[in-house]
């Protein structure tokens, strides 16, 4: 038999190159295994041979997907592999929906067997696992171990061409394939027995998945923006300096409600992000372009908004399990009631966080029932998880601002960012809206 | 474990007790504290140990006996104090840091450890690292102790 050749998918921080700062380096190939496909390559011994190793970073894929995919999928396709690797990805959010979305496009355009790994609490499972298959592994490196096994186990299956089987034998997640197979007992005896078994509280498994996702109308829009009040929220992390309540930077456990009273400019000598799934340079020089405090004290001055609410509430949305996300929501959505806002403005920063900003984005409209916007750079997770307003942001580590530009006109940038977060709070929809990019992408 | 005798890692943790934190209750006791990181939880990397960070222990403690040296950590969750501990015992989890496929086998143990709270002036460690602990989950504290103890002693 011929050795089946194998192209192996990595980030920039797998591959070697770097962490956060090197995020935006663009697609690289080497020959090869290398970081965990070294590894992989073990596992296969002479059955397989991890031919190159392709390497992007994950900023640079998930800013600008169609091209990104386009030269990632270039550089694959020269090696001509019989299957196609990707990860593993744990819950890194950008890393996840790169490995998902390479995977695919390369199963869709290639014609060949993908596979990747990710943790179920990455946005890449939301958007890929139909197209590919997606190993289920735990959220962090501490799971390498088994990920690697899962991965080359099922990798060998694909290999010999032998049976993958349903998801929890081969352990991925469910494709939303359905087979035909012969069951034992009839429909009506094995529907009982599943009650008798929730009912005893045991495990047992749905024959029927419902969508993870629910999907809520849009509220109505605010009548008159110049006479309403503006709520601010973000999952990207601006906290006074020194992180005086010790936000976590990643899986926070809490929200927090600071007062924005009297601040004209959220400057670096004062504020800073907690974040830690996104570089922190451009945050942390200036907070606004995560949380646009400066041009909505303009707009207020100059009566484009009839005020801005003088406290904001902020999480860091960095591997948020979403039930924690959902119920951050439903307090700010309590609050912002309480003091009378009319409209809210949540910004999202890297692939989980933007994941948690939508969350906190449709629940706070549903359960404050105000028309809520979202502004991320990361559209596809957003609308997966189902905002129903949402602005296109610049970039991750800076989705309302752009630090290549000069100040003024960076400011005017962040302006129209936000002037079309407005014009989206004050237009009625029927159904989730990306509303205008209003900058040109790089 | 005296930790007058040893060269003293320290690999701090943004969400748990600082780099800083640790070093300076140990420098006032005057142990030898060689290097001092504070970790954070980075994304892209799947909670990875940093690549300088690795790189500097590797120029440390590679080919030297370790017995000489001591780890001690301030990560505050089970997983990062996985990743952590593995990283200078098994090698990097990840693969990919200069301390990937290295057994530096180096002994670790959590800032919270007995063996390591009554080398510490009590005045000092309750004004600055017990703040955190306390300020802590207790049960994943015992959790995070206890992974970091099992590691160093070849069980994890």
């Amino acid at each position: 038999m011929r050795k089946k050749r194998i192209v192996h998918y990595l980030n920039q921080f797998f591959g070697g190159i770097g962490a956060e700062a090197k995020a935006g380096i663009p697609p690289m190939e080497f020959p090869g295994p290398k970081g965990p496909g070294v590894d992989i390559q073990e596992k296969l011994g002479a059955e397989g041979e991890i031919v190159a190793t392709v390497i992007c970073g994950d900023n640079y894929f998930t800013e600008n997907m169609e091209k990104a995919s386009e030269e990632v999928l270039g550089l694959i396709a020269k090696h001509k592999p019989n299957v196609v690797i990707a990860g593993p990805a744990f819950r890194a959010g950008r890393y996840g929906i790169a490995c998902g979305r390479v995977s695919a496009e390369a199963s869709k355009r290639l014609g060949v067997h993908t596979l990747t790994a990710m943790n179920e609490e990455s946005p890449g499972v939301d958007l890929y696992a139909r197209d590919t298959y997606i190993v289920k592994t735990g959220s962090s490196v501490a799971a390498m171990d088994d990920a690697i096994r899962g991965m080359s186990r099922l990798l060998l299956k694909i290999i010999r061409e032998e049976e993958i089987g349903p998801p929890s034998v081969g352990g991925y997640f469910a494709k939303g394939v359905r087979r035909n197979i012969f069951a034992e007992e009839r429909g009506a005896k094995r529907a009982v027995d599943m009650l008798i078994r929730k009912l005893r509280k045991e495990k047992f498994e749905t024959e029927l998945r419902m969508p993870t996702f629910t999907r809520y109308k849009p509220q109505p829009p605010v009548k008159d923006v110049s006479k309403a009040k503006v709520g601010l929220v973000t999952s990207g992390g601006i906290v006074p300096k020194g992180n005086p309540d010790r936000l976590e930077a990643s899986s926070a456990t809490k929200f927090l409600e600071y007062s924005i009273k009297g601040v004209q400019d959220l400057i670096p000598e004062k504020w800073e992000t907690a974040h830690g799934g996104y570089d922190p340079t451009y945050a942390n020089a200036d907070p606004d372009r995560v949380l646009p405090v400066d041009v909505l004290r303009d707009l207020e001055k100059e009566g484009k908004i009839g005020r801005l609410h003088d406290k904001y509430y902020v999480t860091v949305g960095n591997g948020t399990p979403i039930r924690r996300a959902e119920g951050f929501a439903r307090e700010i959505a309590k609050k912002e009631r309480e003091a009378g806002v009319d409209c809210v403005v949540v910004s999202s920063c890297c692939g989980t966080c933007t994941r948690c900003g939508a969350t906190l984005a449709k629940e706070i409209e549903r359960e404050a029932q105000l028309p809520v916007v979202h502004v991320t750079t990361l559209i596809p997770v957003s609308r997966t998880v189902g905002a129903n307003r949402i602005v296109p942001g610049v970039a991750i580590p800076h989705p309302l601002g752009n630090p290549g530009l000069p100040l003024e006109d960076e400011r005017k940038l962040r302006r129209k960012i936000v002037e079309e977060a407005l014009r989206a709070l004050s237009i009625e929809i029927e159904d989730q809206t990306v509303f205008r990019r209003v900058f040109e992408v790089a | 474990m005296k930790l007058s005798e040893k060269k003293i890692i320290i690999i701090g943790d943004r969400d748990g007790v600082h780099g800083e934190e640790i070093a300076s209750a140990l420098e006032k006791m005057g142990y030898d504290v060689s290097y001092s990181a504070t970790e954070c939880f980075v994304c892209t990397a799947a909670g990875s140990m940093d690549f300088p960070t690795q790189q500097r222990i590797a120029e440390l403690a590679r080919g030297k006996d370790p017995s000489n040296f001591v780890v001690i950590l301030g990560v505050c969750d089970e997983e990062g104090a996985t990743v952590h501990a593995k990283t200078v015992t098994s090698g990097d989890p990840s693969r990919t840091g200069a301390l990937a496929r290295v057994q530096l086998h180096l002994p670790v143990y959590h800032v919270f450890e007995k063996e390591v709270k009554d080398q510490i002036d009590k005045g000092t460690y309750s004004q600055t690292i017990g703040v955190v602990e306390s300020s802590l989950d207790q049960e994943e504290v015992k959790k995070t102790v206890d992974t970091v103890r099992k590691i160093r002693e070849g069980r994890g």
